[in-house]
């Protein structure tokens, strides 16, 4: 059994979306009788390193040859990005694949400049020997590359420097993929260290590079994955960061580790430096790769101790086996195997052969399966109790010597050390989750948000920091049935995508609540449905409120209970600021309807003042006892007086009337009413000279309406001097009535003048909002309109446009409620109806 | 008030009614009337017709009426009458503050409207020394010189610029030095018959005067609470 691996549970082997640059696929070459490739199979991703680890014979150059093309394999297939590689040498080079031989295939015959752009030449067009030599001199510039003078023949070069021509015309040819048999074998310390930094470039700027090697250190240093060949086979791929050189060298050698003391104490040092620097995660399987190079033996696992189960953290030599998914996840006792009984007694178990083992029964196929004879089991004990399992697998009966026992028990003791380290780690994550958690929550409600946006988001903080399933706020104000107020649920738990928890939380927070709690203590206690639920009730703003956090599964934090209640503290805090905005909210509206209200009496005092400061000024004028008038200037203020009294008296009546409408006392005398004439006679009481014109249209068969005929007359009136008042001359206006339905008729009053300012247009029937304009009037004519009409059981709109202004006022034909048995027939008021059946679709244009 | 010369008054109002109404009264008397609706218009006629008097309306469309009373007494020292329709002790105050001379609310009838104007014109027309009357021509406060000749202040020997109202006050307070003078005694002086009620009319002037004429510290004229004021005696 020569494959190994090295697997760890915390990093399994990853998917990839596009093909590597380079797959080998079982892979084989035969010299003669001698098999030098047995089914080799590796890949090389874009930009990676891999080395190629192996002692002489092992295949390393044989593998390098055929992926160059310098050989054809007897089997397998060699693919570069999923294509097959080019059969001839200069295919296999615009494939992107470039090789530096180990034995120099450099032309001695050649200067450096020929050998340098050898095959390259007709391509550059270099005819000429100086362009030649320029670009040499320049590609050797750019490689950092010291070489005396192009034109020297190679053949006059050390070994060191034919070696620097060598790379450099791999390199020259900018390959994709880079292979490297033995770069370094012919050089001194200086110039390795250059051809080192040349693949190090290389690998910067994406090239992938296979280097075959024996330095150790050299592939430590720069490969990103060690391949390790021996007699053909790959034994073992491994990652510099999880290994030890030591293993490298243990692997290709394929013989038991060196089990000197020296050597033990070596890898031991080794091992902790490794364990000092290594990520927490890895540090098991480093432990374990270590043991296996100690003991000399390929096949190892680890089992955790959880709960009553044991899990299998780590192993080596067992990836893709049998016996791994068995022994996956083992119950503590005899039915989890040796494990399981080593665990359960606290001393090791060991199966000197596991055809007869009791413990192994269970487990019989996959030890044939994994050619597995013996077996022994170490338990690993920590300051609490035992931590873990170690077990060693050997493919050969027997009791193992008390050495590797005392090896073993060595190693157990960093394994439990490396346990407590990654478990003290989870707790300071968790305490961090849980500090995290309460900012998260202070941000988000203490930030510019509103409250009740936040909450939400802090009630998502808190589910995670929690890890509960759902958390909600439950608020119930005095008298009322507890209503979710917020909730939040962990995404990936449970309840994401819906709120199955709500009435769990409602039904748990009104027995809180209705117990009268509020004493911000957090309990816990059983949902209906077997979930467990922590609750913290506490006085919110005006009602009680309970905070509750759910779990149906899972371990619920230790400190959960502290960061509710924390939780419950800053929630308070927020709905006391909410509470408090809500209030300033309140008083700056009382505050803005108050000025609308001031604003409006004192325009309304204003209107009122114009008219008599006239009346009462003509008149003291003509009262003067000093001042004689002439008769025009008497008959000019006589008049005026006249007119403003009127104009008085209309505003007296509008205010009459608004204060009716405000007060719903507003009286309707109604009968059956032909709308055309009731738009007549609004269009006669406007002033004779009106500009713009009103133009008056409607549809034939319009029935009579159940209305007051004086109000409506009076909203049409209203409507069409503001048309006619508010917009210049050369606009116009149009009245237009259709049946809307059988039981509804549409006025509709627009103009094309200049449209309503915007903050009348805002709220346009609203009289406290609108501002003193040029013309005279309170401004309640829309007010009175609106009025009116809503009760005739109609209603009035403003009706969005691009310019100009236009009202759509739909009435019912009979206000609702009203019987349809009273609606006149052939007689009665049968002169409207007439009028109505005798009108044809023709435009009429308003009183000039 | 029988005219000598033709009074003029700018009269900016929008109501065409109030424009014929205070035209024709003051035709009759012997006025020249100019009017403005507009702002603009009305500090443009304020340069070139220079009134006498304005009547001025604080609620026009599209102007800040207050904003364009201060922008008139900034310009001149012209008697300003504001006639509005509103009523409220806050406006008023606000009127006298942005330099009004007297304020009017409408309706009014024309025998109040013909009084306000007579008195303002009296009050912000130069002085015109009655041989009854035997007055010095220069007093001193401190470092206040007050020329009641030439009517100029000079406050540590600078100017200081006071409307003819603000100078009717001081001139009152310093021939009268010592002496408390009520309420009633200055509007009636200062303001004339018919004012003697209008008490804000005198607060809103003496806080003009104190803000024009007292430094930090060393007050200039007292007030004696729910009496009147005074410069008190050296």
């Amino acid at each position: 059994m020569q494959f190994m691996t090295v697997v760890t549970s915390a990093n399994p082997p990853r998917l990839t979306g596009a093909p590597p640059l380079l797959a080998v696929r079982d892979l084989v070459f035969y010299y003669g009788p001698l098999k030098a490739l047995a089914g080799v199979s590796l890949s090389i991703k874009e930009g990676e390193v891999v080395a190629l680890a192996g002692e002489n014979g092992a295949g390393k150059s044989t593998l390098v040859r055929c992926i160059g093309g310098d050989m054809s394999p007897h089997g397998g297939e060699i693919l570069i990005d999923g294509a097959p590689l080019s059969s001839d040498p200069a295919g296999i080079g615009r494939q992107g694949v470039s090789v530096l031989w180990q034995d120099l295939a450099l032309c001695d015959n050649l200067d450096i400049a020929a050998n340098l752009m050898l095959g390259r030449e007709r391509r550059l067009h270099m005819a000429s020997e100086v362009r030649l030599h320029t670009e040499a001199t320049r590609v050797l510039k750019e490689l950092g590359i010291d070489l005396p003078a192009t034109s020297r023949d190679v053949r006059s070069l050390s070994g060191g420097q034919r070696q620097l021509v060598a790379v450099a015309r791999a390199i020259a040819r900018r390959p994709r993929l880079l292979l490297l048999d033995e770069p370094t074998a012919a050089l001194g310390a200086a110039m390795s260290r250059q051809v080192e930094q040349l693949i190090a470039d290389l690998r910067a700027q994406r090239t992938s590079v296979l280097l075959a090697c024996h330095d150790v250190d050299l592939m430590f240093r720069l490969a990103d994955r060690i391949v390790v060949l021996r007699h053909g086979r790959v034994v073992a791929e491994v990652a510099p960061a999880e290994v030890h050189p030591d293993d490298v060298v243990a692997l290709q050698s394929g013989q038991n580790a060196d089990s000197s003391a020296r050597g033990q104490l070596t890898r031991l040092h080794g091992l902790t430096d490794r364990l000092v620097s290594a990520d927490p995660s890895s540090s098991l399987s480093l432990i374990l790769s270590a043991l296996g190079a100690a003991l000399g033996s390929e096949r190892l696992c680890i089992h955790l101790v959880a709960g009553d189960d044991l899990v299998c953290a780590a192993s080596l030599g067992l990836y893709g086996s049998l016996l791994l998914s068995a022994w996956s996840r083992l119950s503590r006792g005899p039915a989890g195997g040796p494990v399981g009984i080593t665990a359960a007694v606290g001393q090791p178990v060991i199966e000197e052969d596991v055809r007869f083992a009791a413990s192994w029964a269970a487990f019989s196929a996959a030890a044939r399966a994994a050619k597995v004879a013996s077996s022994w089991s170490v338990p690993v004990p920590g300051p609490g109790g035992l931590m873990a399992v170690i077990t060693v697998f050997r493919a050969i009966p027997g009791r193992p010597t008390r050495d590797d026992l005392d090896l073993v028990t060595l190693y157990a003791g960093y394994a439990a050390s490396a346990i407590e380290r990654d478990r003290l780690l989870e707790e300071v994550t968790a305490r961090n989750r849980v500090l995290e958690t309460i900012r998260e929550m202070l941000e988000t409600l203490a930030g510019p948000l509103p409250v009740s946006d936040s909450l939400e988001v802090a009630l998502g903080a808190l589910c995670r920091g929690l890890q509960a399933d759902s958390a909600a706020l439950v608020i119930q104000p005095p008298g009322g049935k507890p209503a979710v107020r917020a909730a939040a649920v962990r995404p990936g738990s449970q309840h994401d995508g819906g709120r199955a928890g709500d009435q769990e939380i409602v039904a748990a927070s009104h027995r809180l609540l209705s117990q009268g709690r509020s004493d911000n203590v957090a309990a816990w206690s059983l949902g209906h449905n077997g979930s467990q639920l922590l609750s913290v009730t506490f006085a919110a703003p005006g009602c009680g409120a309970a905070l509750i956090a759910s779990w149906s599964t899972g371990a619920q934090p230790a400190d959960a209970t502290a960061l509710l209640e924390d939780a419950a503290h800053s929630l308070r805090l927020a709905l006391e600021r909410e509470e408090a905005s809500i209030a300033h909210q309140e008083a700056l509206t009382l505050r803005r309807s108050r000025e609308l209200q001031r604003d409006f009496l004192s325009r309304l005092s204003h209107e009122l003042r114009t008219p008599l400061t006239a009346i009462r000024g003509y008149a003291s004028s003509l009262m003067q006892p000093d001042v004689t008038w002439d008769g025009a200037s008497e008959r000019r203020f006589l008049g005026r007086i006249a007119a403003e009294s009127a104009r008085l008296g209309r505003l007296v009546d509008d205010l009459l009337d608004f204060s009716a409408i405000e007060s719903g006392i507003l009286r309707l005398q109604q009968d059956w009413c032909d709308l055309p004439l009731v738009l007549e006679a609004a269009i006669a009481c406007l002033p004779p000279d009106v500009s713009p014109p009103v133009r008056l249209s409607w549809t034939p068969e319009l029935p009579v309406i159940w209305a007051d005929h004086d109000r409506l007359e009076q909203v049409f009136v209203n409507l069409l001097a503001n048309a006619i008042g508010h917009n210049p001359a050369g606009t116009s206006v149009a009245v237009t009535v259709t049946g809307s339905g059988p039981a509804h008729v549409e006025v509709t009053v627009s103009d094309d003048g200049v449209g309503l300012s915007p903050d009348l247009a805002g709220a346009p029937f609203e009289a406290v909002r609108r501002r003193r304009v040029a013309t005279a009037g309170a401004g309640l004519g829309l007010s009175i309109a609106k009025g009116i009409v809503t009760a005739h059981g109609g209603e009035i709109k403003l009706v969005p446009q691009d310019s100009g202004t236009c009202f759509r006022i739909r009435l019912p034909v009979e206000a609702a409620g009203r019987s349809a048995q009273e609606r006149p027939g052939g007689s009665g008021l049968s002169k409207a109806t007439e009028l109505t059946v005798g009108r044809a679709a023709t435009e009429q244009t308003g009183v000039a | 008030m029988g005219a000598d010369t033709a009074t003029r008054a700018l009269v900016v109002e929008d109501d065409p009614n109030i424009v014929d109404l205070i035209r024709s009264n003051l035709a009759v008397r012997g006025f020249d009337t100019v009017v403005s609706v507009d702002g603009l218009r009305a500090l443009r006629l304020l340069e070139t017709e220079s009134p006498d008097i304005v009547l001025l309306d604080l609620m026009l469309p599209e102007v800040d009426g207050f904003e364009l009373c201060r922008q008139i007494r900034e310009r001149s020292s012209v008697a300003i009458i504001v006639v509005s329709a509103r009523g409220g002790e806050r406006d008023k105050v606000s009127a006298l503050n942005v330099g009004a001379d007297d304020y009017m609310t409408k309706p009014f009838s024309i025998e109040e409207l013909l009084a306000r104007i007579n008195a303002t014109l009296r009050r912000t027309r130069p002085a015109t020394p009655t041989v009854a009357e035997s007055v010095p021509e220069v007093i001193t406060v401190a470092d206040l010189v007050i020329d009641l000749t030439s009517q100029q202040v000079t406050r540590a020997g600078h100017p200081v610029h006071l409307t003819p109202t603000e100078f009717a006050l001081l001139r009152e307070l310093a021939l009268n030095r010592g002496k408390l003078l009520s309420h009633a005694h200055l509007l009636r002086r200062v303001w004339g018959r018919g004012y003697e009620t209008e008490t804000e009319y005198v607060r809103v002037y003496v806080r003009r005067l104190r803000a024009k004429l007292e430094s930090n510290g060393s007050p200039l004229i007292v007030t004696q609470p729910r009496a009147g004021y005074r410069i008190p005696a050296e």
